[in-house]
């Protein structure tokens, strides 16, 4: 039985290369630096994609942090001119909106809170789909069967009427609050694929292994399911991000969620209501936000699909490590 | 029906390590909706097993696939509950401990037995470095140790298991070493938790055949350093016969969830009491040049039955060579031939109404 | 890398009826920089059983592919391989069309592949199969269903119930000699075949051997059997051939090259497969490992890892040299291979003595 005492008697632990392995903290943490900071950054910033979603996202990020510490003038009415057209001034580079509000300023001071409310809610989301898809994958039996019940349960409430009931009869005010109830119930259709993958995950031969030596599941889910995962998850993550994008905007132009929120699906209400579908000089009211929101779904695209390779340990080691004693086969050599 | 127990021949103290007491293990296949109401099928995989491990052991298992010799092994190492019969460590039921109703804990029972899988492409976590993966074991057995001398230990045993330079290889992840390489690093996974017994699950059969001596050598050199036994599963009897000689242990034949034959290797094989036996040393293949002609199989029929539905009386009857109709309806106890010899087969009795009994007709 | 000469290798190798000659075959990836098959020279008897064995990682799946001009691309292939359907006439596979390639593959040299569970459609019952590949080769359906079935019981399979079957239900076994089968239905002269017992169990190995046999005979196919486990192979072949870092290393008849093989890598192989006759003190692994392709030496490629090499055998690369009438091997220090490197099983063993040298 292993104790303490019976290691030093039998065996001889001493590393006969005579390499000492002492390791400072001080080298442990540039070994993780390493390994989970820098070689991902690495690989994620190989691929275009993401290199030109990151960059458009950071645009995104300017403007919120433009709006949270007031660097640019927030909007009010009657601040410049009534409809002057984008590109005319430097006062309003975007052009002003009827009732002479700066659009710029609009959509700047509409981004903090439209991020609040996308990272809530993809957290949300993907937070308890993984919670319910590998608690339910990996023990299977009766908490399998609850689970699942409770989610098929979820999934069969139809989203929308259940978000505006839930809106109307709370309205909240805060981003975050805003983020997850639009999301309310994603997690249940995530949560069961989820399920499924763990199913296949569970019966690889070193999560045996790990149970063969007594890890607790915690710890395995943790180690050795979730990270095989990740690419699925960060699809999905950024799926559940877009929708909030999307159903948010709507529900705003539809006048379910409350006004007071600054946010772009409101101003393209205004726009509408203004009738700026029809006259050109107040196009430029509708389109701007238009492109706010087509841009911002872009970025959240290629930053998902460029995310997925950062999780291969195969592309991590192929990009970032260049040593001859590592360099293994090229992938079309295999199985020669 | 009991069995003969199969003792070991060195256990120290009253209990051996593991002993193993007419277990069966069966399995219900999945039913689909439209079969809910049927009798479920089972899969009779082990049935009426006793055998006992000693320390320092060695048991080969060989057999077909589909005879039960890996859910054995999994039951030997407490990974499998059975669904009747009993398995002690050290005199102690397993299943009654992990109730919590023996003065041992569960976990010392748990880290004390390991495994070694078939398949090295998944045999380790494809996310973390070999030095995360060893880590583990370590973090599991020895929770206060710095993580400088966790570094050591690790770096000194994949020394030992032949990787130099150990830093290099320990920085690596699973795909870049491998099959051999990935086999090694899950003997010093198993090694590091310092267990009683590691079942070694066809651990060499995915190695190339020029591998195969290699890493039985290493197993059988860390096993006196380590003091751990081996339950070693092998389809092939030459790889079984290697290790069981080396290891001065037993191999025992195992078809269709019963065991039919255990012994020291060199006995069994020059000298099988088993017809089963002998139809694996028939198929194993031979370079000497006279051998190389090999006539018919000496059996009846190519295919192995339905483990859901094995046949009556001596399972082997169907393909026997030498099946009498006494071996359809009664099946065949072990029997001890001599010391460590053990068989299960009416001819090794010369009393038996076996020879009295008309041949079977095909 | 040197070019062998097919007039050494013509004078040596004693094939006097070819159906396939393989001609400084090589594939490369990277345009010409890594070779996966390195200038392999070797011709296949009319009716013979031809044994290729390699490590992984020596080329023979490359090899196999070869045969059939299946090398997935980005590999390129070239060199020449030559078919003879009679003894008269030399078509060069290199040179087909697509379509005339169409035919070639399946109807004249067919394949059986590794791991007969993923070379099944898990969606489409096995006799579905079948019936596509005689669709897609215009044969008639039902004519090509009897034969197949007459395969199928000579492998001893009940045809009835493996036509109907899915591929999930049928047992490792049975999937393989399904796939034997598939292989045979349009009658191919060629049979090449990489590792196709290598996931199933002793009883079914040693069964199907038998049974490959038995259909050579009956339906008159050559073959190419690829495999990384020599024991296996040797009491099926007439003539072996060894690869070894994607070149050829030494070919001969079946009872030269395990009884008298020329080449070290060749004669520790033999010794380092754990044999059930073989004294157990003998069985010595080979050290070392074999190189990747990336990483080939110059010269003798096995070099680093024979107790023999000499200076010579760093620098050049040696040339294919005639240990005897057929046999033929790729070694500058050959004929001390015997004395130096004692085999450790049977006959050979009491032949040889104590000349065991240790290879460590």
């Amino acid at each position: 039985m292993p104790t303490e005492s019976d290691d030093s008697e039998t065996v001889s632990w001493q590393s006969g290369s005579g390499v000492s392995a002492d390791v400072t903290r001080g080298e442990r943490l540039s070994e993780f630096f390493e390994e989970r900071v820098r070689k991902p950054a690495f690989v994620a910033w190989a691929d275009r994609r993401t290199r030109v979603g990151l960059l458009i996202l950071s645009v995104y990020i300017g403007m919120a942090v433009v709006a949270v510490f007031d660097l640019y003038r927030a909007p009010s009415t009657n601040q410049a001119p009534q409809l002057v057209g984008p590109f005319e001034s430097w006062g309003h580079p975007l052009g002003t909106t009827m009732s002479g509000v700066d659009l710029l300023s609009l959509i700047v001071h509409s981004t903090p809170d439209i991020l609040l409310m996308i990272v809530a809610g993809s957290v949300w989301a993907t937070g308890v789909a993984v919670l319910v898809g590998t608690l339910a994958g990996y023990k299977g039996g009766t908490v399998d069967r609850v689970l699942m019940s409770i989610s098929d349960v979820v999934m069969a409430i139809p989203g929308l009427p259940l978000v505006i009931i839930l809106a109307v009869t709370f309205n909240p005010q805060n981003p975050i609050v805003l983020g997850i109830l639009i999301n309310i119930n994603y997690w249940a259709g995530l949560g069961r694929s989820l399920r499924s993958q763990v199913l296949t995950i569970r019966e690889d031969s070193y999560v045996e292994a790990s149970r063969a030596m007594g890890v607790g599941t915690p710890r395995i889910i943790a180690k050795d399911i979730v990270p095989n995962l990740m690419p699925y998850v960060t699809v999905n993550f950024v799926f559940a991000a877009r929708y909030v994008v999307f159903a948010s905007i709507g529900l705003f132009f539809l006048g379910v969620l409350p006004y007071s929120v600054q946010n772009w699906g409101v101003t393209l209400n205004y726009a509408y209501s203004g009738g700026a579908l029809f006259t050109w000089e107040a196009a430029h009211w509708l389109i701007f936000p238009m492109i706010a929101i087509m841009g911002l779904s872009l970025a959240l695209i290629l930053l998902g699909q460029g995310m997925d390779r950062v999780f291969n340990p195969r592309v991590r080691t192929r990009l970032a490590e260049s040593s001859e004693s590592t360099r293994t086969a090229d992938d079309a050599t295999e199985g020669y | 029906m009991s069995r003969t127990r199969d003792a070991a021949p060195d256990s120290d103290g009253s209990d051996p390590l593991i002993s193993v007491d007419d277990i069966e293990v069966h399995f219900e296949k999945e039913r689909g909706l439209l079969e809910l109401f049927d009798e479920p099928d089972i899969v009779h995989a082990v049935d009426g097993v006793s055998v006992d491990i000693g320390e320092n052991d060695v048991l080969a298992l060989v057999g077909e696939s589909g005879c039960g010799k890996t859910t054995l092994g999994k039951t030997i190492i407490g990974l499998q509950e059975p669904t009747e019969g009993s398995i002690s460590y050290r005199g102690r039921d397993i299943w009654e401990t992990k109730a919590g109703n023996t003065d041992l804990s569960f976990d010392d029972i748990r880290s004390s037995l390991q495994i070694i899988h078939q398949d090295p492409g998944s045999s380790l976590n494809p996310n973390r470095r070999i030095v995360e993966t060893l880590s583990e074991p370590i973090r599991l057995t020895h929770p206060n140790i710095s993580a400088g001398e966790r570094r050591t230990r690790i770096y000194s045993l994949l020394e030992r298991v032949g990787m130099t330079p150990a830093h290099d290889f320990a920085s690596r992840y699973p795909h870049q070493l491998s099959g051999g390489e990935k086999q090694r690093v899950a003997l010093a996974r198993a090694l590091l938790m310092n267990p009683d017994v590691i079942l070694a699950d066809e651990a060499i059969s995915a190695l190339d055949v020029s591998l195969r001596v290699e890493m039985m050598d290493l197993m059988l050199d860390l096993q006196e350093e380590f003091n751990t036994s081996f339950v070693f599963i092998s389809h092939d009897l030459s790889n079984a016969r290697y290790f069981a000689a080396h290891g001065n242990g037993r191999i025992g034949v195992m078809y269709l969830g019963n065991l039919v034959e255990v012994g020291p290797p060199d006995r069994l094989i020059s000298d099988p009491q088993h017809p089963y036996t002998e139809v694996l040393r028939w198929a194993t293949p031979n370079l000497s040049l006279d051998a190389s002609e090999a006539g018919d199989p000496p059996m009846r029929k190519i295919d192995i039955p339905d483990p859901v539905n094995p046949p009556s009386g001596c399972r082997f009857h169907t393909r026997c060579p030498e099946a009498r109709a006494v071996c359809k309806r009664e099946q065949p106890e072990l029997r001890t031939l001599s010391d460590d010899h053990r068989a299960a087969c009416f001819r090794s009795d010369p009393d038996h109404r076996y020879w009295e009994s008309d041949p079977i007709e095909d | 890398m040197t070019t062998t000469s097919d007039r050494l290798h013509r004078a040596g190798d004693g094939v006097s009826d070819p159906i396939l000659e393989v001609k400084n075959a090589s594939v490369t990836y990277d345009d010409g920089d890594t070779y996966v098959l390195d200038d392999v020279t070797f011709s296949i008897e009319r009716n013979e059983i031809l044994g290729v064995v390699g490590e992984s990682g020596s080329g023979k799946s490359m090899l196999a592919s070869a045969l059939l001009d299946a090398i997935p691309a980005p590999g390129h292939l070239s060199g020449e391989v030559l078919y003879h359907p009679d003894q008269d006439t030399t078509i060069d596979v290199l040179e087909f069309s697509d379509a005339e390639l169409n035919e070639y593959r399946w109807a004249e040299v067919s394949m059986v592949f590794q791991g007969a569970m993923s070379s099944f459609n898990p969606t489409m019952k096995v006799g579905a199969h079948f019936k596509d590949t005689l669709k897609a080769h215009d044969r008639a359906v039902p004519e090509g269903l009897e034969f197949a079935r007459e395969i199928l019981s000579d492998l001893y399979l009940d045809p009835e119930r493996v036509l109907d079957s899915y591929p999930h239900e049928l047992s490792g076994g049975m999937q393989q000699r399904a796939l034997i089968a598939l292989s045979l239905l349009l009658e191919p002269e060629v049979l090449v075949m990489d590792e196709p017992t290598a996931a199933l169990d002793l009883l079914m190995q040693r069964s199907i051997l038998l049974l490959l046999e038995d259909i050579k005979e009956k339906y008159d196919v050559t073959m190419v059997f690829i495999t990384h486990d020599l024991p296996l192979v040797a009491s099926l072949a007439d003539r072996m051939a060894v690869m070894y870092a994607f070149e050829l290393v030494e070919a001969g008849p079946r009872d030269q090259l395990i009884g008298d093989s020329a080449h070290p890598y060749t004669r520790a192989l033999l010794n380092s497969t754990p044999n059930i006759d073989a004294p157990l003190e003998d069985m010595q692994p080979i050290p070392g490992k074999s190189p990747a392709p990336v990483n080939v030496p110059t010269g003798c490629s096995y070099a680093d890892r024979c107790p023999l090499a000499s200076d010579t055998c760093r620098q050049q690369d040696p040339a294919f040299e005639a240990v005897r009438e057929e046999h033929t091997v790729a070694c500058h220090h050959w004929e001390r291979a015997a004395e130096e490197i004692g085999l450790t099983f049977g006959e050979a063993a009491s032949i040889d003595g104590d000349a065991g040298g240790d290879p460590r």
